[in-house]
């Protein structure tokens, strides 16, 4: 007969398995926070040095790069990764609607400027990480997702001369260093 | 509430199964993957999953991805249950 004690162990050892299990799952998801935390930190570098037309084609490449880069991250994780799922698809499509209602929102508001652009597109990315690591129950990406949208808000009223800026280095390094952090967190 | 149930009960088992639980519904584990976050040997492993097959816990599916082979493991339905059924045995055992 197992007592009182043994149970509290065995209990202890399922929460700390199942949460090892979805840190180390969830490791990969690093990789995409890395590639966006690259293309912050040149895109909006861009805005904040170049005229806006050079600034629009460095995100124009930035955002084609990124993408080839998220696909090639996902075939690799596809053929080498140690989960198999399906999921793929409607995290790839729920992107696509997040950056169309992105889009749709900044038609309706008429926002024009880069900052504006900025916030709103940070403010969007931040909900699709929260989103997604409540999804997958990864703390790590909702905090990631949460700390951008604060950063987001604090730097457009606190800095706003310098909010691209604060954006690439700020918001570009943290999702980097989060991206690599998950990489290689270990148990 | 359900009962203790000794298949699950065995510490590795528990481990394996704690582990398959936490995956999405339909997600598949590779077999070097638990190995590895298990801290188990190859054969350790196998010999429990095959336990756990023979009871209708866990899905062993074997392929060649490339040249490679593969060994996927997920957990079944009744694994599902199986486990819940333990965890609220081991929570009856605390709470009484």
């Amino acid at each position: 007969m197992m007592d009182r004690n043994q149970a509290l162990d065995d209990l202890k050892t399922i929460r700390q398995i199942m949460k090892r299990t979805q840190r180390e799952a969830g490791r990969h998801g690093g990789w995409f926070i890395l590639i966006a935390g690259v293309m912050w930190l040149v895109g909006f570098t861009a805005n904040q040095f170049l005229p806006e037309k050079y600034a629009g084609l460095t995100w124009a490449v930035v955002n084609l790069g990124g993408m080839i880069a998220m696909i090639w991250a996902g075939i690799r994780l596809v053929k080498n990764g140690d989960i198999r799922t399906t999921m793929w698809k409607p995290i790839f499509f729920f992107w696509v609607i997040l950056a169309a209602f992105a889009m749709l929102l900044g038609w309706l508001f008429g926002v024009n400027n880069s900052v504006q652009i900025g916030l709103l597109a940070l403010l969007v990315a931040a909900l699709g990480y929260i989103q997604i690591g409540a999804i997958f129950q990864s703390l790590h990406i909702s905090i990631t997702g949460i700390l951008v949208a604060m950063l987001a808000v604090g730097a457009f009223f606190l800095m706003p001369d310098h909010f691209l800026l604060a954006m690439a280095l700020l918001g570009g390094g943290l999702l980097i260093g989060s991206g690599l952090w998950m990489i290689r967190s270990r148990r | 509430m359900g009962e203790l149930n000794p298949l699950i009960h065995q510490p590795t088992r528990l481990r394996i199964m704690a582990a398959l639980v936490s995956l999405e519904s339909d997600e598949k584990a590779d077999f070097g993957f638990l190995r590895d976050l298990l801290e188990l040997t190859d054969g350790n492993l196998s010999a429990h999953l095959q336990k756990l097959e023979e009871a209708g816990y866990v899905d062993i599916e074997k392929v060649f991805e490339g040249r490679r082979p593969k060994t996927w493991v997920s957990i079944t339905a009744e694994g599902h249950d199986a486990f819940s059924e333990h965890v609220d045995a081991l929570a009856k055992i605390i709470y009484n």
